[in-house]
């Protein structure tokens, strides 16, 4: 007892050290209360919003517009099930085509290979630019006009009429394989900074050390590389799991807001129900498809996190630099 | 270097935080900079406006500004404008009216993106949000720059097609219409001159405009041709100026129709509204939206549109028209638009006219076709209602156009129902400016001086100042000067909306009744969008895509008729998508679902 008071004694805040503490306190505070305001209260009325009629009552009504909206047009006219579609066939490109190759080109890179620093900005500038700057750009390219068309009908390439006349987003047949196209491009570059950073961090020495044993490039880069940036590879798969359902691909802007011809994805598609609700002027209430349709694909996500995080945690320890 | 390092720091700081300063400046300093009145000014009897900027541009609020403080000179009234703002509009105005005058210091605010008047009422989000203006302002005489007072009182200068988007649900008026567009089809008229065409008046003429700027003739190549130019463009997306035309067809179609189609409510043989309950979807099969839908088929062929049509944003659209070279000759656009171009083609400002939405032509062969008592072919209903059209235009009396049809058609003599059925689906006119409004916000202790303010902008003087600077047609007055328009398309534009013939609709705003309760607001409810629909489906085409008319896989020429069936198979869709989720349009309102529905 004597001893705890002593040690209250002992531990004795200067002015200056107390002034730090508020201030530490204060800038901790202002991100939890966005977190309660804007995570907590806005998912936990969202929950709620998925079980509720537009006039209050509790109802199961959306859950079963939302399994049925899986395999025919939902009230809106709208095929969720595209969407699914499309949504998983970007993930499935981006999360296990475009990240491997972007592990290694960065690796690449990182290695400083000729002309090394060309191709870094090369790889950073397309993520430096805004969205719409970026989509603005891509629009203009893949136009009737534009380069990519232009080039594809010199090289003798038939183009469906609907591209010839109005561009490759114009089309049915070309719309969404020319959205995988751009969406492969950005995946290529979206990570390649976070990376960058990363392999930075591993000592030069170890590679040398390596080297001396006779070990070639892709040795180094699979026993020395992957291991040691390991932790950031695992939270970059992590965060391309929880966003299996919500990436919109920039549909509402290649698209101009339509989501046609069958560019549709999850994002776009809860943007464009929630968008049209609000359009009807209807009560907050009525916004329980849309929520539904949320918590729905959570529930779905939710496992495959799960699991993916803890087959990511198994499959390599974290090594320690 | 330590000298040098400092000398680098400290002009940094110095650069940053001048560049703070002034920034801060422009951010919360002096408000009312932008009102172009100097001088001391009472709080008590200074009002203060926030305005979104729009395509009417705010060179009508300074202009009224400066009058309202010269007729108040004796009793000090002050105008203080915020800096207009484009942003001031739908639910951020909302949210900003919600703080309250207390907070925000606004008295009065002029704003447009709002769905009703009811979003400021008691069945808004925020509850009411705006003064009643029936006694202050509707059932007050306007008031002229000079001071004093008009000998009518102001309810009785609005039309009541328009009061009634002023009143909410519970018959209050709080919203002050301002502005009276007409959307329509903007034409470049140095491009269409070439054709030896003459501006259409109704669809079949349209579309045969269409096809002569397509195919084009002996001195004017086709349209695939790089010196040609495509008859036709529109803005690409969900963009609303065709659903404009598509809500106007339909009104001119049949108007009874047409009311029945956004309600969904049908008269029985006793006069009795009746809801339809149980078969609400049977409006997707009427008449008008087969012929509504044909038409809208024929003007959004992809063939037709200039190249980049259904991709294209507004601007975009706009250049097509108003280049010289190539693009398209019209435009589905409105009265407005002349605000939105003239600062990038001031030199082109005056190619452009403007034409009201042709009238749908099945409305001459339903009153004087085969089965009437005309007769006539559809070629000749089309030539006489082409002809009632004009002398519509030209405002004359009913028996007057009896009269000049008989003269001009031998002895034709319709009646005067065919007649003012024809007059009245020309004075059909799609109006978005219903959007646009003026309120006062709730409990300001300067709410007369406001009311004041707004009875001067329903004067006489006021709908000149609107008309020259606003580029618009005023709601209270009807007697303009249209010499002293900025443009022709100005001029053609507001001579639609004086017409004495014009009502205005309003279509997916007038949603009412049973639709409104299912919360059926666009026009079709599985195509959430017709025009975007139609441009980004499989090409529906009377032409080839090389210039000329196409042929069938029997090489027999195209006709119009492929619209038709186009349409045709769009309404079967709609129809039968209706009917398979009716009931689940009561399940997601939330309503009880009636006997009888499956």
């Amino acid at each position: 007892m004597e001893q705890e008071v002593v040690k209250h004694k002992i531990v004795k805040y200067s002015k200056f050290e107390k002034r730090d503490f508020f201030f530490a306190y204060a800038l901790v505070a202002f991100p939890i209360l966005q977190f309660l305001v804007f995570w907590v209260y806005v998912n936990a009325s969202s929950i709620f919003l998925a079980f509720q009629t537009e006039t209050g009552e509790f109802t199961l009504l959306n859950f079963k517009a939302v399994f049925s909206s899986f395999t025919k047009l939902d009230t809106f006219g709208l095929d969720f099930g595209k969407s699914l579609q499309n949504s998983m066939t970007l993930w499935v490109i981006n999360h296990l085509v475009c990240f491997p190759v972007t592990v290694v080109t960065t690796y690449i890179l990182q290695r400083k290979i000729w002309g090394h620093y060309l191709w870094r900005v090369c790889y950073i500038i397309p993520s430096l630019m805004g969205s719409v700057v970026w989509t603005s750009l891509v629009k203009y390219m893949v136009s009737y006009d534009g380069l990519i068309v232009n080039a594809l009908v010199s090289i003798g390439m038939e183009l469906p009429e609907m591209v010839l006349r109005n561009g490759l987003f114009a089309a049915e047949e070309t719309a969404f394989p020319t959205l995988i196209t751009i969406t492969t491009i950005m995946g290529f570059v979206g990570n390649n900074a976070v990376l960058t950073g990363a392999y930075s961090r591993v000592p030069d020495e170890i590679f040398e050390s390596a080297k001396l044993d006779g070990a070639g490039f892709w040795r180094e880069f699979i026993s020395i590389a992957v291991p040691c940036v390991w932790p950031t590879l695992a939270t970059l798969m992590t965060f391309g799991l929880c966003g299996i359902f919500t990436a919109d691909a920039n549909v509402f802007l290649y698209s101009n807001g339509t989501g046609k011809p069958g560019m549709s994805t999850v994002g776009f598609h809860l943007y464009y129900i929630t968008y049209q609700i609000s359009m009807r002027g209807a009560s907050n209430s009525a916004f329980g498809y849309p929520a539904a349709i949320g918590f729905t694909l959570t529930m779905m996500t939710l496992p495959i996190v799960l699991i993916g995080r803890w087959a990511l945690e198994k499959m390599q320890e974290a090594v320690e630099l | 270097m330590q000298y040098l390092k400092r000398m680098l720091a400290t002009t940094l700081c110095a650069v940053t935080a001048l560049s703070s300063v002034f920034a801060l400046s422009a951010c919360g300093g002096d408000t009312s900079s932008s009102n172009r009145n100097k001088g001391p000014k009472d709080p008590a009897k200074t009002i203060t406006i926030a305005s979104g900027e729009g395509g009417n541009g705010s060179e009508w609020l300074y202009t009224l500004a400066d009058k309202f403080e010269k007729a108040y000179q004796e009793e000090g009234y002050r105008v203080n404008v915020l800096e207009p703002s484009n942003d001031m509009a739908g639910t951020v105005a909302l949210t900003d009216m919600a703080r309250g005058v207390e907070e925000t210091g606004t008295d009065m605010y002029f704003i447009s993106g709002i769905n009703s008047v009811d979003a400021v009422g008691e069945d808004g989000d925020y509850g009411v949000l705006a003064e009643d203006l029936a006694e202050i302002v509707f059932n007050q005489p306007a008031i002229g720059y000079d001071g004093e007072e008009e000998s009518v009182l102001i309810s009785s200068k609005i039309r009541a097609d328009r009061m009634r988007y002023s009143i909410d649900k519970h018959g209050k008026a709080y919203g002050f219409q301002y502005n009276d567009t007409v959307s329509g089809l903007a034409v470049n008229m140095k491009k269409f001159n070439k054709y030896g065409l003459e501006l259409p008046k109704t669809t079949n003429e349209f579309l045969q405009c269409m096809q002569t700027i397509y195919l084009g003739t002996d001195t004017v190549p086709n349209a695939e041709n790089k010196k040609g130019h495509f008859p036709i463009t529109y803005v690409g997306g969900n963009n609303g100026y065709v659903v404009s035309a598509l809500s106007t067809w339909m009104a001119q179609y049949d108007y009874d129709a047409y009311e029945q189609f956004w309600s969904m409510h049908e008269t029985d043989a006793e006069g009795n509204v009746i809801k339809m309950e149980t078969n609400g979807y049977e409006v997707f099969k009427m008449k008008s939206v087969e012929e509504m839908l044909t038409v809208a088929y024929a003007a959004m062929d992809v063939r037709a549109a200039a190249y980049g049509s259904t991709t294209q944003g507004l601007d975009q659209a706009q250049a097509q028209v108003m280049k010289e070279n190539g693009g398209a000759v019209m435009m589905f656009n409105g009265s407005w638009m002349m605000n939105e171009v003239k600062l990038n083609w001031k030199n082109q400002v005056n190619d452009i006219t403007f034409i009201g939405v042709p009238v749908i032509s099945a409305l001459g062969t339903k009153l004087m076709g085969n089965g009437t008592s005309y007769n006539l072919s559809d070629e000749k209903c089309d030539e006489v209602l082409s002809f009632v059209i004009g002398l519509v235009d030209e405002n004359k009396e009913i028996d007057e156009m009896i009269t000049a049809v008989k003269e001009e058609f031998d002895g034709l003599t319709l009646s005067e129902a065919v007649v003012t059925e024809i007059a009245r689906a020309r004075g059909f006119v799609y109006v978005r400016g219903v959007e646009a409004l003026g309120l006062i916000n709730k409990n300001t202790p300067r709410k007369n001086i406001a009311a004041l303010f707004l009875r001067m902008m329903a004067s006489e003087d006021f709908a000149q100042t609107w008309y020259e600077t606003a580029n618009s047609a005023p709601v209270y007055s009807r007697n303009l000067d249209l010499s002293k328009a900025s443009t022709t398309f100005v001029r053609e534009a507001v001579k639609i909306s004086l017409n004495k013939y014009q009502v205005g609709i309003t279509g997916p705003r007038n949603v009412n009744g049973l639709r409104e309760s299912l919360g059926l607001r666009a026009i079709f409810t599985h195509t959430a969008h017709i025009p975007s629909t139609i441009s980004t489906g499989a090409i529906v085409s009377m032409f080839d895509g090389k210039g000329n008319i196409g042929k069938d896989a029997k090489g027999n020429a195209l006709t119009v008729q492929v619209y038709r069936d186009a349409a045709k198979k769009m309404q079967e869709t709609e129809y039968n998508n209706a009917k398979k989720y009716w009931k689940d349009y009561y399940k997601n309102a939330g309503l009880p679902i009636p006997e009888g529905v499956n």
